[in-house]
């Protein structure tokens, strides 16, 4: 009786030892593990809503396009889930790039810059705007709102 | 005058080459004259690439300063090797970069001497800070191969105690330092006395590899002559890989270097003697770092040699003075067999990190092993100079596991190849080592840029939510000032609404 209450006592101390350990929620460890690119791709509007929707399993693991198939074996690996390949309906990875203003063309019409989920881009009403390479994501949201077509999307070399 | 001797113990990892190496007899060393064109490259060190001070058409002399560093960043100067016409100024294949910005210098065969650089009559009468600022203008990298910018490593306030001057060529076949030390070993002593000075420190060691004899004859008579009582001389075992530079201040001084530190995190500066030879050749006659020795050997090579070479002479041009290939079927490697870097062709230039040119006849070579699995031996982690699990780091990678490859220790790895050449196996895990760190470099870029894009997706939205609270109060406020009209109007209001509402609705059908 007395060796069934301590087994129990310690199986609660080190229940609540690992609880504190774990305090990150599931949601954070999800969403540190998305590229932050917020492009809803995934159906989502952003990344950490896209997270909580795994959490939550109304979305598959499957459905981030630019964090690619070992994004979808990390997922599965954590959660515990099979692995497998990006669901092509949600997109396809595409290699790392930045979002490029062709400054001649812009006419500062600052539809861009609403669409831009991380305030990447510089600019007021009528003054030519720009693309923050460092801050940008790539995430095309800004291409299809502007009106005279002049953003590009470059990829971005990584340093050897 | 006592050289004070110090005697170093064999260490227990590495690998001891049993076929002698060419530095036990030593191959000669000849001087080449520039040759007709120059690819001098801009980045040459490591840090930014110099920003060009010249373009086509420009004529330059020799020494003149054709790139500089930008201003802020990490990096060094770059000199015309030779007097002549700027032909272009385009990017170009060097070992080391793809693509990197050259100046094409046309020789007018004169060699003509730019005359904006005085010798320093007696350096070390200057202040410290006036000759670091003298090494930085020379445009003086690190010789060993690294090219670090030496006016940045040489700190007068980094608190040095103990300067290192690494004689120790422990690659097998690279033989130009061990030249260098035969030849001009009272040049590296006057360099490495002016380190000293810029350093304000006291100790110097100078390592040699215990079985270059002919090398340490001539440091044991410079070393007398000079009657500094500063330096050491230390003979380390001829065990690959001891002259890399963890390893080295490891085995001299008995401390290690803390993981992902340098040697100047525990006092100490180490520097490759051709850097030394540089400071007082430049200190003395005024030349840059214009010229460096490169030895030319292999099975490929007809007279293997040392060359004291103009930095930009294209390697074809280079062989060509070593009496040219022994077959028609050549592979070029730029350093030596461990950790040499295969070349595409031979109309790449010399730039300062060019130490060794191993041209091996394809009739000579073995086609590369067929690998096979491990076998769990643990001959990698024997090896090992940096005391790593080649073994359990493979399993991590080749399963994709980075945190367990960090863990491992992979940024560690100096990719020297001993666990490459022990494994029975055959497997090439260096290789392996080498792509990992990309990727995990890639990975940590990526990770760094998706923290900020959280933080700003974060404060976008706050933003956005705080505009629309605002607005909301605004409208609230405004609507608490509006005045409500009496009932009766109110219901001929309601009438009206009612009626254009209706009529919206019969438009849209």
């Amino acid at each position: 009786m007395l060796v069934l209450a301590a087994i129990t006592g310690l199986g609660l101390l080190t229940l609540s030892r690992w609880l504190q350990q774990s305090a990150e929620s599931p949601v954070e460890i999800v969403n540190a593990m998305l590229p932050q690119t917020q492009c809803g791709q995934c159906g989502y509007p952003g990344c950490r809503p896209y997270a909580k929707a795994i959490i939550n399993d109304e979305a598959d693991i499957n459905q981030c396009a630019p964090g690619g198939d070992s994004l979808v074996t990390a997922l599965a690996r954590v959660l515990g889930r099979s692995t497998g390949s990006v669901d092509p309906a949600f997109g396809v990875q595409t290699p790392l790039s930045v979002a490029r203003i062709n400054e001649d063309a812009c006419i500062g019409c600052a539809i861009c810059i609403a669409a831009c989920p991380v305030d990447a881009i510089v600019g007021a009403a009528r003054y030519t705007h720009t693309v923050i390479r460092d801050e940008c994501t790539g995430c095309d949201l800004c291409v299809a709102p502007c009106p005279v077509d002049c953003i590009s999307i470059e990829p971005l070399r990584l340093a050897s | 005058m006592d050289i004070q001797e110090l005697y170093i113990d064999k260490p227990n990892w590495g690998i001891t080459f049993t076929r002698p190496t060419a530095s036990a007899g030593g191959l000669k060393l000849r001087t080449m004259p520039p040759p007709d064109d120059l690819i001098v490259s801009l980045h040459q060190n490591i840090g930014v690439a110099a920003e060009p001070l010249v373009k086509p058409g420009d004529w330059v002399l020799k020494g003149e300063p054709i790139g500089a560093v930008p201003h802020g960043s990490l990096g060094a100067r770059v000199h015309a090797p030779t007097s002549g016409q700027v032909i272009t100024l385009a990017p170009h294949s060097v070992p080391g970069h793809d693509a990197a910005l050259c100046v094409h210098i046309h020789s007018d065969h004169e060699d003509r001497s730019w005359p904006g650089y005085a010798p320093l009559i007696d350096p070390l009468a200057k202040s410290a800070l006036e000759l670091q600022a003298a090494v930085a203008e020379a445009g003086i990298v690190g010789l060993g191969g690294a090219q670090f910018p030496t006016g940045d490593k040489l700190d007068p306030q980094a608190g040095i105690r103990i300067l290192i001057l690494n004689g120790v060529e422990c690659e097998p076949r690279i033989n130009c330092d061990d030249a260098l030390i035969r030849y001009r070993a009272e040049e590296i002593l006057a360099g490495a006395q002016s380190m000293l000075h810029i350093l304000a420190a006291d100790d110097c060691i100078i390592a040699l590899k215990s079985d270059t004899l002919k090398a340490i004859e001539q440091i044991r008579a410079a070393l007398e002559k000079l009657g500094d009582k500063r330096f050491r001389l230390a003979l380390v075992p001829p065990v690959y890989p001891a002259g890399g530079e963890a390893q080295l201040v490891q085995l001299l001084t008995g401390q290690e270097i803390p993981a992902g530190g340098l040697p100047r995190d525990i006092g100490a500066v180490c520097q490759n003697v051709g850097t030394a030879a540089a400071i007082a050749r430049f200190f003395t006659t005024g030349e840059p770092l214009i010229s460096r020795i490169v030895t030319v050997t292999g099975s490929g090579i007809t007279a293997p040699v040392n060359i004291e070479a103009r930095i930009g002479t294209p390697l074809n041009k280079l062989i060509q003075f070593a009496d040219g290939y022994t077959s028609d079927n050549t592979q070029l490697v730029m350093g030596g067999p461990m950790m040499g870097v295969a070349l595409a062709n031979d109309s790449l230039p010399v730039t300062k990190a060019s130490n060794c040119i191993y041209v091996q006849a394809a009739e000579q070579t073995q086609p590369p092993p067929v690998e096979m699995p491990c076998i769990r031996c643990t001959d990698c982690a024997t090896v090992c100079p940096v005391a790593l699990t080649p073994q359990l780091m493979l399993q991590a990678q080749r399963t994709d596991d980075f945190d367990r490859l960090q863990h491992l220790g992979l940024s560690d790895c100096i990719e020297c190849g001993c666990c490459d050449y022990v494994c029975p196996s055959y497997i090439p895990l260096t290789s392996e080592f080498t792509r990992a760190k990309k990727t995990l470099h890639n990975m940590a870029f990526e990770s760094e840029r998706a923290i900020k894009a959280e933080a700003r997706y974060n404060a976008r939205n706050e933003r956005l939510q705080e505009q629309a609270e605002l607005r909301k109060r605004e409208l609230d406020a405004q609507i608490e000032t509006i005045e409500m009209p009496p009932d009766d109007k109110k219901d001929a209001l309601r009438r009206l609404l009612n009626r254009a509402d209706n009529n919206d609705r019969g438009n849209s059908e």
